[in-house]
Order: C-alpha cells, then sequence, then structure tokens
C-alpha cells in the first residue's frame, strides 16, 4: 500500500471528503439514465500518450494510430502505421478505458516517444489532430509544466472546449501545476484509492475537480504483462470511460454539461431530491 | 522560514515562491559570509552597529546593548539554527547555477528521482525535462 499520495490528491481522501448539496435539481439524474446500457459505442477516444500495445488482452484492436514525431528538418510528421507501446503508460490507460467503455473507438496518438522522452511541441501538435478529427473525449495522462506552453495549451483547451471536445487530464503527481490539467476548462483528475472504478468525486476547491481510482490499481503494461501502480495518470483513464460510456448513450452533449452530469453522480454529492421537484 | 517540498493541501510551488526562495538563497549566502568572517552573531551586530555614523553616542550604546543580547538570543535559537542550515543548503545548490528557479527544479528532480525509485511507483511515468518536471 502506498504511504505517499500523489500530489493534488489529498482532497480525495476519505477523512477529509466533503459532502456536498446537489445545488441543481438534478434528481433526474442518475448512473443508470446517464450511462446505464451504453458500452461506447461509436465514441471516437484520443489516448494521448506513449502508444498502445492492442496485442494485449486487455486491450484488444484499437480503431486508429497517429505517431507524431520531428523529421531532422525540424519539421512535424504524421505517420499513421501501427506502432507499439514505448513503455506501457499508454497501453495501461487504454485497458483501463476500455474496461469501462468496451466498444468505444480508440486512436493512440503516439506523442511520447521512447526513454519517455516528449516535447511541449509534438504533444501540442497531438493535441491539435485529436480536435481536427473530431475525437468526442481524449485522455491526457501527460501535461507539460513549462511556462513556455501555458498560451499554446489554453489555446487548444479553449478550441477543444468550444468544439465540444472533453479533454480529460491527469494532474501531476508532483505538486507543480501542469498544463493543460490545471486549466478551468479541462475535466482534470487525480486519485483516490477507493478501489472501485466507477466510484468517482467532485472537489470543490479546484483546480484539480474530480478524483477518480488510481492508488494500487492494477494495470494491463507491456509484453501483455499486468502490473499493480500509483498515479493521477491512471484516475484519469476512469473518467475517459465513463465519460465515453455517457457519450455513448446522450451524444452531443457539451463539455459543461458533461461536468454537471459529473457532479451530480459523483459519490459525496448528495442526491436527494430536491424541493422544487417534490409533490 | 524555509519550506521546501512539504506544502500541505496540494498547492504548488509559483513564480513567488521560485522568486522568494533566490531571494532567500542570496540574502543567506551574505549572512553566511559574514558570520564566517566574523566568528560570532554577536561581533557580527556589534560591528554593524559601530558601523553607524551620525547618531550620538549615547544612542548608540544604548542599540549596542539591545543587539547584542538580541544576537546572543537568536545564535541559540534552534529555528534559526535550523534556517541557518537550509541556507546553507540552498547557498550550495544555487551556488552551482545562476537562477534560482534552476536550483528549485533540481531539488524537485531529485525528490521526483527518489519517489521513481520507490517500489509502489515503479509504474509511474516520469516525462523527460523536455515536458518539464512532473510526473504523471
Amino acid at each position: 500500500m502506498v504511504s505517499l499520495r500523489p500530489a493534488y490528491s489529498a482532497a480525495f481522501k476519505r477523512e477529509v471528503l466533503l459532502e456536498l448539496p446537489p445545488g441543481l435539481p438534478v434528481d433526474v439524474f442518475s448512473p443508470a439514465w446517464a450511462w446505464g446500457g451504453s458500452s461506447g459505442q461509436g465514441v471516437k477516444v484520443a489516448i494521448l500518450d506513449s502508444g498502445v500495445d492492442a496485442s494485449h488482452p486487455d486491450v484488444g484492436p484499437i480503431q486508429g494510430y497517429v505517431r507524431i514525431f520531428e523529421d531532422e528538418q525540424r519539421k512535424l510528421v504524421v505517420d499513421t502505421e501501427p506502432h507499439e507501446d514505448s513503455f506501457g503508460h499508454g497501453t495501461a490507460c487504454a485497458g483501463i478505458i476500455r474496461s469501462i467503455a468496451p466498444e468505444c473507438e480508440i486512436y493512440s496518438v503516439k506523442v511520447l516517444g521512447s526513454g519517455l522522452s516528449g516535447s511541449g511541441r509534438i504533444f501540442a501538435a497531438g493535441l491539435q489532430w485529436a480536435i481536427d478529427n473530431r475525437m468526442a473525449v481524449c485522455n491526457l495522462s501527460l501535461g507539460t509544466t513549462k511556462r513556455d506552453f501555458f498560451g499554446v495549451f489554453h489555446e487548444l483547451a479553449d478550441l477543444a472546449y468550444f468544439k465540444h471536445v472533453a479533454l480529460v487530464t491527469a494532474a501531476n503527481n508532483m505538486p507543480i501545476p501542469s498544463f493543460p490539467s490545471v486549466y478551468a476548462s479541462v475535466m482534470s483528475v487525480a486519485a483516490h484509492d477507493a478501489g472501485d472504478p466507477y466510484t468517482f468525486y467532485y472537489n470543490p476547491n479546484p483546480p484539480v475537480e474530480f478524483g477518480a481510482f488510481g492508488i494500487d490499481v492494477r494495470l494491463p503494461w507491456l509484453d501483455h504483462k499486468h502490473i499493480t501502480a500509483t498515479g493521477n495518470s491512471y484516475a484519469a483513464p476512469h473518467i475517459t470511460g465513463i465519460v465515453a460510456k455517457i457519450l455513448g448513450k446522450h451524444p452531443g452533449l457539451t463539455v459543461f454539461q458533461l461536468k454537471t452530469l459529473l457532479r451530480a453522480l459523483a459519490a459525496n454529492v448528495k442526491r436527494e431530491p430536491s424541493a422544487a421537484s417534490t409533490g | 522560514m524555509l519550506e521546501l517540498l512539504d506544502k500541505e493541501g496540494g498547492s504548488h510551488f509559483s513564480p513567488e515562491d521560485m522568486e522568494a526562495l533566490g531571494l532567500f538563497a542570496n540574502q543567506a549566502a551574505v549572512a553566511i559570509e559574514q558570520s564566517r568572517t566574523h566568528g560570532r552573531m554577536e561581533s557580527l551586530v556589534a560591528n554593524f552597529v559601530q558601523s553607524l555614523g551620525g547618531i550620538p553616542e549615547h544612542q548608540r550604546l544604548t542599540l549596542a546593548e539591545r543587539a547584542a543580547s538580541f544576537a546572543s538570543d537568536v545564535s541559540n535559537d534552534p529555528q534559526y539554527l535550523r534556517s541557518l542550515e537550509l541556507a546553507r543548503l540552498v547557498q550550495e545548490i544555487v551556488a552551482q547555477r545562476d537562477r534560482a528557479t534552476d536550483a528549485c527544479q533540481g531539488i524537485l528532480e531529485s525528490f521526483a528521482a527518489f519517489l521513481r525509485s520507490r517500489p509502489a511507483t515503479a509504474g509511474e511515468m516520469g516525462l523527460s525535462t523536455e515536458l518539464g518536471s512532473g510526473s504523471w
């Protein structure tokens, strides 16, 4: 059992979780209404990461591959041939998403190379690709702490928000703000240890708004293996999977509608009927 | 008081924090240098008071007494001694590079490397310095 929690996850510890009033008459929302019977079918999910190993039994075939890299002239190149996972991280995220929304359409947007190297420029290009190609939801279990990229990612996050592309981002495991996870327009996620993949919490004191299962999670990894690991990275795909399930049943919801729904269904938000709706 | 990696509530190092850390390091470096030169805090303060020109002698003597008793209190204060120790550490780090922000980054990256080396976090990803200081 890990004794050191990832940064930004303290708000989701059982002992400090706040129980919140619903705020709106949202009693019509229930898990059954939101995602009951949905497998995420037809929902395009981009995973911006180290690649995805589609041969892992927990993942299976995926619907698209996009690898972005710089050529010798430092120009950005997009390669759509199938690629591998350089590290296992992307496969872990894909496995979690598949376990919640088995029939969503997964696109591996490989922006991280071997040796875990990445560049802000390539990461931004991957996000631009996802927006341009009308992904419904993007899993960003990564970020950049470099202030130089603040504006670039802020613009992309706004663009995604207005085009109804949901960005689900993992907060940094270190207590350093990373972009785009601290922006208001994204769904930022940190880790809890409550075990249930469908249990998530709302944090009334952002910048990280949601808590999902991310501590001691059993994950698919490279070479068809499984590992147990901890990180905000593994909390984000739980929300991505749930969002994909919701959109499979209620396509076209805006980002703010999704956030309202997630808040209403959070395990720490009361769901009794409001006075206005009784009688 | 210098707080490094111990911020409560999941807060982060703002640019102001980094600047403060840098400023502290510079001031601490001066204090350390001077205290080495003078050996004891008391004589440091006494010398400072002596250097004040243009005030009446009796005022200067009162000031010197009060400064001396303050100095001896502070020199034995555990908080002060701890601050001094931390200041020496920061000075050592800052002396390696020009910018205080780089020094802080170095501290945080070392801590991140430590976290990564622990079995529970072996599966986490630590991204290269191209994306900055973090793991996700």
